[in-house]
């Protein structure tokens, strides 16, 4: 690219890419959830997003009483028990039926939850925000400045992300939630108690989608009504990942962040979202899988 | 009156409205016996085991396990109990490894502390899975996939091995190896009770020590292989007698 924008991108690509990663790894951690969910119970969770808010309301209440650190646990906490509770009782109507039947009633639902949860959310909190600041603000490296918060954003994040992975692989409870994935009977003849794996499994969801509220609060700022744009996003990126894959859905996490990013410092947000929609709908012609995703 | 090992009474079962049996009754009297059932396909050999491991819930009849009634108890505490089923699905995990696919195998409790123990006897049982250990369940052949199947099923230090249909879609020569490993098994686990359903009912009978026929989802006749061979029903419809 040449001329004063080319120059000035050259320069600032460094800091964008940042960004982008530091975006795209929230991102991840929301869609990791969804992609667990629905591998395990084929509920595409549409109010995924608001758990975040729950977290996120909850931490910006509870700041000023108990300080940061309590807060955020704390947030995480009440997105990871509602979570148990939204597979416990909200959705008990769905899993007493299966197949297309639960998958459509699962929609219904958490789209109704959803619409509550941001309705309640709007209404009773408009000007909780979430906005964590770190006391550094930069950090120098290899003659860049780059956001303080939003390098410990990303590196929280990939914390997290490396934990799930380990356990998934590791434990056997871990191992125990990818066969109730892979095959549901053959978990059931092992004699892994599905329902319990399942429980397991939103209350890791839960805690994800927690902890990107919070880690979005620190990077930029949540507010209670971006719990949409977190599952909206989430989807995208756990469908271009490959549903059902962990890794997957955090190459895709960076992929689309990055592409984000860099389309919006050059045209501008509105366009950069067209932008990032093309990168998946091009992911998706050449790999209908998804990006690590495998043909059934 | 001593109670018997198994006892399967009246079972009737189906799939939503579609009811599969209408009343099998099947019964293992002691430990370590080996029971073949055979039957033509569809006469409700397969949702019968589904029955004993938990799999389905039967609408009526009971299933009597050392003296526990096991319907309404999930599979989970039946493979606790020492149940453990070798679907004709095969059912595995495809993209776990067969060492991964092994240790699930081991899941529960009771299995965990002998879990070391049973990998290696089914590794010597099945030397071929120890080859294979780090591969993908998912990319074995379907022959392998059984062994995996039945090795998986051991894992839990099972009482009583359901096998159902072990042979299905393997090449003849496969088939010789899988029963020759199963003799083996047989010999070694003498306290092992097996169930084998089989469609191939010589098979069956130089298998087994009792068999039982069922037809149309009911049992219609049982008794040990030597009688049943020169039974006219069963030579008429199962061993190609004419």
């Amino acid at each position: 690219m040449e001329g004063p924008l080319g120059n000035l991108l050259a320069s600032q690509l460094p800091v964008i890419v940042v960004d982008g990663v530091t975006l795209g790894l929230q991102l991840a951690l929301v869609a990791v959830g969804i992609t667990m969910i629905f591998g395990q119970t084929q509920i595409l969770n549409l109010s995924h997003g608001e758990f975040a808010v729950i977290a996120s309301i909850t931490a910006a209440l509870a700041i000023p009483l108990f300080g940061v650190t309590t807060a955020v646990l704390a947030g995480i906490l009440a997105a990871t028990v509602f979570s148990a509770f939204v597979y416990k009782v909200v959705l008990y109507p769905a899993f007493r039926r299966s197949g297309e039947q639960r998958i459509l009633m699962g929609l219904f639902i958490t789209l109704g939850l959803y619409l509550a949860l941001h309705g309640y959310f709007t209404n009773q909190f408009p000007t909780t925000y979430l906005s964590i600041r770190p006391e550094i603000q930069t950090v120098e490296l290899l003659g860049n400045s780059f956001r303080f918060s939003a390098i410990l954003a990303a590196a929280i994040s990939i914390a997290i992300l490396i934990a799930l992975e380990v356990f998934l692989r590791s434990t056997m409870i871990g191992k125990s939630i990818r066969a109730v994935s892979q095959n549901e009977t053959g978990a059931e003849i092992v004699g892994i108690p599905i329902d319990r794996v399942r429980l397991v499994t939103f209350l890791i969801g839960g805690a994800l989608s927690g902890s990107a509220g919070i880690i979005r609060g620190l990077a930029a700022t949540m507010g209670p009504e971006s719990g949409i744009e977190l599952t909206i996003l989430a989807l995208l990126i756990s469908v271009v990942g490959g549903i059902r894959s962990v890794p997957g859905t955090v190459v895709s996490g960076l992929l689309l962040g990055i592409v984000y990013m860099v389309a919006s410092f050059l045209v501008g947000t509105y366009m950069s979202v067209v932008i990032m929609l093309t990168a998946a709908i091009m992911v998706l012609l050449f790999r209908p899988q998804g990006l690590l995703g495998e043909l059934e | 009156m001593v109670t018997p090992y198994l006892s399967v009474k009246e079972l009737q079962a189906g799939y939503g409205e579609f009811q599969v049996l209408w009343g099998v009754d099947l019964e293992v009297p002691i430990q370590g016996m080996k029971v073949g059932v055979i039957g033509q396909n569809g006469a409700g050999k397969t949702t019968t085991m589904k029955c004993i491991a938990g799999l389905l819930q039967p609408k009526r009849g009971s299933i009597v396990f050392k003296g526990q009634v096991l319907n309404g108890i999930p599979s989970s505490r039946r493979v606790e109990l020492g149940i453990s089923y070798v679907p004709a699905e095969k059912e595995l995990f495809p993209k776990m490894t067969v060492q991964e696919n092994l240790e699930l195998g081991a899941y529960v409790k009771k299995a965990r502390q002998n879990a070391d123990e049973n990998l290696d006897f089914v590794f010597t049982l099945f030397p071929r899975l120890k080859e294979r250990r780090n591969q993908k369940a998912g990319t074995l052949s379907g022959g392998e996939q059984q062994m995996l199947t039945i090795g998986r099923a051991l894992m839990s230090s099972p009482e009583l091995l359901i096998l159902d249909e072990p042979s299905t879609g393997m090449a003849p020569i496969l088939i010789e190896e899988l029963f020759r490993s199963l003799d083996e098994l047989r010999e070694r686990k003498q306290q092992l009770t097996i169930i084998l359903v089989e469609q191939r009912v010589p098979l069956a009978f130089s298998f087994c020590d009792m068999i039982y026929v069922i037809s149309e989802g009911r049992t219609v006749l049982q008794g040990r292989p030597d009688e049943l061979a020169n039974d006219v029903r069963v030579k008429q419809s199962y061993l190609g007698v004419t």
